[in-house]
């Protein structure tokens, strides 16, 4: 592998790039499904390398699966020359630095994903799905996947880093459907880390699909929310994918040199209230967003993307940190060699703060208690976005009531930040997967109850 | 390489049944990618990229089991084959799992789905046509601050598939897709938006429109308000149909969702479900559609389905398991693209169902006409939402739109969001235009519906 590493970088470089580097990756996929009785499995495998060069601010960028002297020699040459060719079409020269790191990570588990036979997994997949299927006879559907990924990745560049780096990524997930007198409801749930078999135990997946079994069942009797202007409490994991989403994005660096995000120029100044800290930590053991180099070989650390209210920190790649004079802080990923990497989120956290979540309710008085994330999305450049929570409560003089579902929220994200004006003691982790320039990368997202003020909710 | 890719395919049919399977498909692809990325104006990225790889199924006892790999080396497929066999051999038995399809003829050959000029498309031709939609965009903007990204993908793919029950097929196929979002920033309002072509072949692509549109429509969203919410008709742009249908839709309409109970129109099947003059059908033998093929996922032959008709549900869409399960004749909708915008190369993905191209029939007028017929509304040009599969709700943010009033456009829309249910949404269609575009998975007018509810603060 490192062999094959410097006859690209070499051959990119007496092409005439400035800067080189490679991912030579082999990653493994495994996926069983069981849905009413029917099942479907794959066995995946990605084998490859993905080169780029780099020259007077121009990037070109190939991939090869082929892992030979002679393909990596012929693309390392092409890639160079093709960012030699469009040098003189930039909008802004600039140079690539950054330190070099030399390590080899190694993953330390306690069951190997890749030891655990497929009979095995198959099993676990069927007891959970034939568990959260027997809770209610009014549950028509249950979709029950296991998934795991494992990857070996080797990563060179030309400023002198050689890293070695491993994952392993199991993940177990329910989607219940119940019917009622015409009535259909959805609910899902998971388990995820990083790790070996261990992080799916038995006791927690049954118990994960018998949850969600239930959920699907009380949501039988919720109704669509009535569309309006409210004061709401999000759970944390609403909560936590608003902050991926509001606030992670337009953090992420790449939007800051292409100056398409709002938050360009708030670096050092206030965009919320002081009791708010936001983060993104890639190296907290065990969780399914962390790595300990990224995408590009540079070592990773936790960044204050808020703190106290303020932004103090923003998401790198090499580029983005070469061209806005800050320090690489490790956050460029990629799905696979496939792609090139650019800036992303790992596990990105709003910090705990002091409130009760029965006094933030109490406290509400009349409002809407969001839980759970169905999707969302966000505009940076227009600083524009929206969540859909699976379900929800709403609130009546500080009393949770009728159940509801599906609610949509949307707001901007300068404004959204300043409606928070409390914040809970509690913290939850959710897993997700988060899309991307047509790249899917795995992520935890976190935080504890918030309130916020009067936010716009879509209803029937 | 066509030839190698039928050769690799029997050597995994001969060494699949020597490990025991009952039958064996090969899947093999090899797509030669081109991308072009701007930022600020001006080329930030040129990608070439080649992706071969391989997908094999195997049936063992009823047992499925589904492998593949980024690979055309004999050895590794020696391997993957093993593999798809070892894991038919874990997977439950299925009684409903008749096999892989069989067909025996030629396939029909939709026409226009592979341009060599777009094939052979040299890096250069391919910057100076993104540039050339960018300098189109300045220029229509150059009064003001603006920052103009652009895009340019050019696929060049062939597919063949081979299974132990006499499917052989292969075809070429070319797309491009060329897109530019400008964002303006002014002192108190920042808007950015997008336009894009997405075409089989070069010709069709007008690199100056697409810069000028772009340019239009993001002027067009500056200092966006909120409006009074309450019960309103909208109009959904083709755009807007896009994400609605080819998604929402699609999925609902997937006799997969069907069967296992989990689609809102479940139970609609004959039904009328729309007005009489609502009709969609699901075409992959479209001349030059973006979905077009000549076979799905699995070999079957291309068709052409109806899906609405009259007003009434008259079919779903089906691939070979699915429709041997329901005793209804196969539509021909396996594919290995679920979704626009699905991660990951085609043969990485288990096949499901999915439509070509969704053709939703056009009605009269302009658009410019509905907002005229439509009085006060909402105007939804684009929104990422989806309606919820098992209720049909549908609850989404308007990306961009604009409020309606005394027939005429009044301001953009910030922060504003329409409720409806799917049902609702198809039984208060009142106006289907003539203005049809071709999307990426959709073929569709612009839709006016009845009423909505409109949220927003």
């Amino acid at each position: 592998m490192e062999d094959l590493a410097e006859i690209a970088i070499q051959a990119a470089l007496n092409a005439g790039a400035s800067f080189a580097d490679i991912r030579i990756e082999e990653t493994h996929k495994t996926k069983l499904e069981i849905s009413d009785d029917v099942s479907k499995t794959s066995l995946g495998q990605l084998k490859g390398a993905g080169i780029r060069a780099f020259v007077d601010g121009a990037w070109a960028f190939a991939q090869s699966t082929e892992l030979t002297p002679a393909s990596m020699k012929r693309t390392g040459q092409q890639v160079a020359l093709t960012a030699r060719a469009i040098r003189g079409r930039v909008a802004e020269k600039f140079d690539m630095s950054g330190p070099a790191f030399q390590d080899a990570v190694s993953l330390n588990v306690k069951q190997k994903l890749q030891d655990v036979p497929l009979e095995e997994k198959m099993s676990l997949v069927r007891m959970v799905d034939n568990e959260a299927r027997a809770v209610d006879s009014r549950i028509v559907n249950t979709r029950t996947t296991y998934s795991d990924i494992t990857t070996q990745l080797f990563i060179s560049n030309s400023l002198g880093t050689r890293v070695w780096m491993a994952n392993s990524l199991p993940r177990l997930l329910l989607k219940i459907t119940a019917k009622e007198n015409g009535v259909q409801q959805r609910s899902w749930g998971q388990m995820f880390g990083r790790g070996g078999f261990e992080i799916i135990d038995e006791t927690g997946a049954r118990e994960t699909g018998r949850e969600a079994a239930k959920l699907a069942i009380d949501l039988l009797a919720s109704k669509a929310a009535k569309g309006g202007t409210y004061d709401v409490i999000a759970d944390p994991r609403l909560n936590a994918a608003m902050v991926h989403e509001a606030f992670g994005h337009p953090c992420e660096a790449d939007n800051w040199v292409a100056q398409t995000t709002v938050l360009a120029g708030m670096l050092g100044k206030q965009v919320g209230p002081e009791f708010l800290n936001l983060s993104d930590d890639p190296t907290i053991p065990s969780w399914r967003g962390s790595f300990e180099y990224d995408w590009e070989g540079t070592k990773t650390r936790k960044r204050r993307l808020v703190k106290e209210g303020i932004l103090t920190d923003l998401l790198h790649s090499l580029e983005t940190a070469a061209r806005m004079g800050m320090d690489p802080n490790g956050a460029a990923r990629c799905q696979s060699f496939m792609f090139q990497p650019i800036p992303r989120m790992s596990n990105t956290l709003m910090e705990r703060g002091e409130w009760k979540v029965d006094e933030m309710i109490a406290d509400m008085r009349d409002g809407i208690l969001l839980c759970d994330y169905n999707y969302g999305y966000t505009d940076s450049a227009k600083g524009q976005f929206m969540f859909q929570a699976n379900y929800g409560y709403v609130i009546e003089r500080g009393e949770k009531t009728q159940m509801i579902r599906d609610v949509s929220l949307a707001g901007q994200i300068l404004e959204f930040l300043d409606k928070i004006d409390a914040i809970g003691n509690d913290f939850q982790m959710s897993a997700g997967t988060c899309g991307k320039a047509n790249q899917l990368v795995p992520d935890n997202s976190g935080g504890p109850h918030a309130r916020i003020r009067q936010v716009p909710v879509g209803g029937m | 390489m066509e030839q190698e890719f039928f050769d690799l395919g029997a050597q995994i049919i001969r060494d699949a049944e020597k490990h025991g399977a009952d039958q064996v498909e090969a899947y093999l692809m090899s797509r030669k990618r081109m991308i072009v990325q701007v930022e600020k104006g001006a080329v930030k990225t040129a990608e070439e990229k080649l992706d071969v790889g391989c997908a094999i199924r195997a049936i063992v006892d009823k047992k499925l089991g589904f492998s593949y790999a980024s690979t055309r080396d004999s050895e590794d497929i020696q391997a993957l084959t093993k593999e798809a066999v070892t894991l038919a051999n874990v997977s439950l038995p299925d009684a409903a799992l008749k096999g892989f399809p069989e067909h025996n003829d030629s396939y029909l050959d939709p026409g226009g789905l592979y341009d060599p000029e777009l094939s052979q498309m040299p890096m250069e031709a391919a910057i100076e046509l993104v540039l050339r939609a960018v300098d189109a965009c300045r220029a229509a903007l150059r009064t003001r601050k603006v920052l103009i990204g652009a895009g340019l993908t050019v696929d060049s793919t062939l597919t063949v598939i081979t299974n132990s029950r006499g499917i052989d097929g292969a075809y070429q196929e070319t797309l491009i897709d060329l897109s530019t979002d400008p964002t303006i920033k002014e002192a108190t309002s920042q808007a950015s938006s997008f336009e894009f072509q997405i075409s089989r072949n070069l010709s069709a692509i007008d690199s100056e429109w697409i810069g000028e549109t772009a340019a239009e429509k993001t002027a067009n969203l500056l200092n966006p308000k909120t409006i009074q919410g309450g019960k309103l008709p909208v109009i959904f742009t083709p755009m807007a149909v896009e994400w609605l249908f080819g998604l929402g839709f699609a999925q609902a309409i997937n006799a997969e969702e069907i069967q296992m109970k989990r689609s809102y129109l479940s139970d609609s099947l004959h039904q009328p479900i729309a007005p009489q003059h609502f009709q969609i059908s699901d075409d992959a033998l479209l001349p030059g559609g973006n979905q077009s093929r000549p076979f799905d996922a699995e070999g079957y032959p291309s068709q052409k389905t109806e899906i609405i008709a009259k007003g009434v549900l008259e079919h779903y869409l089906h691939n070979s398991y699915t429709a041997y399960k329901a005793q209804v004749d196969n539509t021909g909708n396996a594919s290995r693209t679920p979704s626009r915008g699905s991660i990951g190369s085609p043969y990485q993905n288990t096949p499901t169902i999915a439509p070509s191209n969704l053709v939703i029939a056009p009605g009269k007028g302009t658009l410019e006409d509905l907002i005229a017929e439509t009085g006060k509304g909402i105007l939804c040009r684009c929104t990422f939402d989806r309606p919820n599969l098992s209720t049909g709700d549908f609850s989404a943010l308007v990306m961009e739109g604009f409020l309606v009033d005394e027939g005429e456009i009044q301001h953009p829309l910030k922060n504003t969001l329409i409720g409806i249910n799917m049902r609702d949404f198809f039984l208060g269609v009142t106006s289907i235009g003539a203005d049809t575009r071709r999307l990426h998975r959709v073929i569709s007018p612009s839709i006016v519906i009845k009423s909505a509810r409109i949220s927003s603060g």
